[in-house]
């Protein structure tokens, strides 16, 4: 194959997609590409695509064909766009908590010994391993005016805490939840740093901190990014823990849906809920996208 | 060593290092045993070895990235195991260069200085009087992914001296590079460090680039240093047999000494019943088993060196004849012993086959006799 422009070192993976399917070969026959793709394929617009472009239809039905009639409910009615504003405030919060605490965890778990690593890893998996119900009603003992914290507290001289069927409860709950995932993305990442930057930062007279600040902290960002990502896309449909844990005042959007469907059989108007949902993160991804950057995520620098 | 302190603002020098009986234990596995090495202000040592012969994890200690488990490092005859890394002022290239990937060039130059707390403008000045060093002039803006190994290679450098070290330890810097351009940096380390009057300490595996940029070689093995000389004694008295190995080629011939003239010249007899004369530094009694050394390019074929009345000589048979582009190699089998002879003789080449009957000369003094006789 003729090669115009020069490649960008940058690129080579690019450069390779681009040049592996051989033309001549292709014509006529199904490439491999294809063959090994369609099983996922299948699967996605069977359950997927479909369902998808089926939600979307029925968020514009009407009584009389295509109507607007269901999104015109949500903007009509300030309770609705009021449940996104706590569902978008309860996902960042958790975003940001679960990051702030799994971080440091995530670095102690990519520098600690094998023996340490290996306790650590086992406390994260086994909480994912555990049913989310279980966990979840382990939490309502915990949090409960009788339960540990507040007894605690209250030997402590520092009387009691709400912290059940409110905020606090939802957000204790979610963190706990989530946590593992902000872990393990930023571990899988802070492990393939190489030590050697870090050497080379003392051996240039970085001390420690400085040594984290100006190198191993902006080669660990393409791990902040993809767990906060991958944590705030979890919270903001989540439904359990906020169902068992909160208040009637901290619905979140995928409560609302749900009761839509199963108390009032409202199709329509669940899937408009759900396409609005969608819309927002969209739009907050490019946002994100525009002021922190996606593009980290996705390549490798080192 | 230490001779007067230079004055204030007169251009400082290298610093001299001297490690003291430096050891590494992991559990029961030492990886260093028993290390002492004096390398003078401005000098040039490579610790050179086979991997795993310990010479990569001293530099560590003496960069302070591994903790010594005895013994003590004087860096300006200052002791320094305690001290942590930042604060030992060595520039240091890594083998694979540790380039920070997230910044550019004149970003990974300027680091040291930044951590030096430099003037901004007084900066910018010395990353760029650093890249001309490293003939990468107006490379400042590049990623550090976006060049080649040797160009990384020069950046590795510019960050390493940017700040004026006073040593400079190179951990295999070269590795990774292909001959031509290996043969040329190493001529550009060397000006460089001549220019800046740095100390060097460099760990390689490969004893040509020992040979040629070194003024003196500790060779390791096993944890140890086998031999510190400068290159030509190791080459042509290598205490032994690892050393002769490793450093270039060599013929081991082993036997015993039957007699001892007066000079210090021995006759030996091989187990074949074969006997040489060697012109050991040794002090052997007869009766005593010895080892040689003997390098191919010292032995002769057919009988160019009749003139020399004192040479061994030895006859045998082709056995096989390798060409070398600049030089021939034959293998020669003589009794139990098969002999590697390297020369420059091209025309010998048309004149001998495989199978021919040749005699083989070389002069006592060309065979090293080894301290001791542990299989190379």
């Amino acid at each position: 194959m003729q090669q115009s422009e020069p490649i960008p070192a940058a690129s080579p993976a690019a450069d390779d997609a681009t040049r592996r399917p051989p033309v001549s070969r292709a014509r006529g026959r199904p490439s491999l590409t294809i063959c090994l793709l369609l099983p996922a394929l299948l699967f996605l617009a069977i359950f997927f695509a479909y369902p998808m472009v089926d939600i979307v239809i029925r968020s514009f039905a009407g009584p009389a064909g295509v109507s607007l009639a269901n999104y015109g409910h949500v903007i009509e009615h300030p309770v609705y766009l009021r449940v996104f504003q706590i569902t978008f405030e309860i996902a960042l919060t958790v975003t940001i908590v679960a990051l702030l605490l799994g971080y440091p965890l995530a670095y102690v778990l990519a520098s600690a010994g094998r023996l340490a690593a290996g306790a650590i890893m086992g406390c994260v998996l086994l909480s994912l391993f555990t049913n989310i119900l279980v966990r979840t009603y382990a939490w309502m003992i915990i949090l409960a005016p009788e339960g540990v914290i507040n007894q605690l507290l209250h030997y402590a001289g520092l009387g009691g805490a709400d912290l059940l069927y409110n905020r606090y409860g939802v957000l204790i709950g979610m963190t706990y939840a989530l946590l593992p995932y902000m872990v393990l993305t930023l571990y899988s990442v802070m492990r393939g740093i190489d030590r050697k930057f870090l050497q080379a930062a003392r051996n240039l007279s970085a001390s420690d901190w400085k040594a984290f600040w100006h190198v191993f902290l902006p080669l660990s960002l393409p791990g902040v990014v993809g767990g906060s990502l991958l944590v705030f896309i979890l919270s903001v449909g989540y439904f359990i823990t906020p169902r068992l844990l909160g208040g009637a005042r901290d619905q979140m959007i995928a409560m609302v849906i749900e009761q839509q469907v199963e108390l009032g059989a409202n199709w329509g108007f669940a899937a408009a809920l759900a396409i609005i949902l969608l819309l927002l993160t969209t739009v907050g991804f490019l946002l994100y996208d525009r002021f922190v950057g996606l593009k980290s995520l996705f390549e490798s620098k080192v | 060593m230490s001779g007067p302190a230079p004055a204030k603002g007169a251009p400082r020098h290298g610093a001299p290092v001297r490690l003291q009986g430096l050891e590494k234990a992991y559990g029961e596995m030492h990886a260093v045993r028993d290390v002492t090495l004096s390398v003078a202000a401005g000098e040039f040592v490579t610790l050179l070895g086979p991997s795993g012969s310990g010479k990569t994890t001293t530099l560590m200690m003496i960069a302070g990235f591994v903790p010594a488990s005895g013994g003590e490092i004087f860096i300006d005859d200052r002791p320094v195991v305690r001290v942590p890394p930042e604060r030992r002022q060595l520039g240091m290239v890594f083998q694979s260069y540790a380039l920070f990937p997230h910044m550019t060039v004149a970003e990974n130059i300027a680091f040291p200085l930044r951590m030096r707390h430099w003037p901004r403008g007084e900066i910018r000045q010395k990353v760029a009087m650093a890249l001309e060093m490293v003939k990468l002039p107006g490379y400042e803006d590049r990623a550090p992914r976006q060049l080649s190994g040797g160009q990384q290679q020069r950046v590795a450098l510019a960050r390493a001296i940017v700040f004026e070290p006073r040593v400079l330890l190179m951990d295999e810097p070269l590795g990774s590079l292909d001959k031509k351009l290996r043969e040329h940096m190493q001529a550009e380390i060397k000006r460089i460090q001549q220019q800046l009057d740095m100390t060097v300490i460099y760990v390689t595996h490969d004893q040509d680039e020992a040979l040629t940029m070194s003024d003196r070689i500790a060779v390791m093995h096993s944890g140890r240093i086998q031999q510190i000389g400068g290159p030509t004694e190791l080459y042509d008295e290598p205490v032994n047999a690892f050393v002769a190995d490793f450093i270039g080629e060599s013929n081991f011939v082993s036997g015993t000494v039957t007699e001892v003239e007066s000079d210090g010249t021995m006759a030996v007899r091989h187990q074949s019943g074969l006997v040489f004369r060697a012109a050991g530094h040794v002090a052997v009694r007869p009766g005593m088993t010895v080892v040689t050394a003997i390098r191919p390019e010292r032995l002769t074929l057919g009988a160019a060196t009749a003139a020399d009345p004192g040479a061994n000589r030895w006859a045998g048979r082709i056995s096989e004849i390798i060409f070398l582009g600049d030089a021939m190699k034959y293998k020669v089998a003589i009794e139990d012993l098969t002999l590697t002879i390297k020369t420059q003789d091209r025309d010998l080449g048309a004149r001998t086959r495989v199978g021919d009957e040749i005699g083989v000369c070389w002069s006592p003094a060309h065979t090293a006799v080894l301290h001791d006789a542990s299989d190379p």
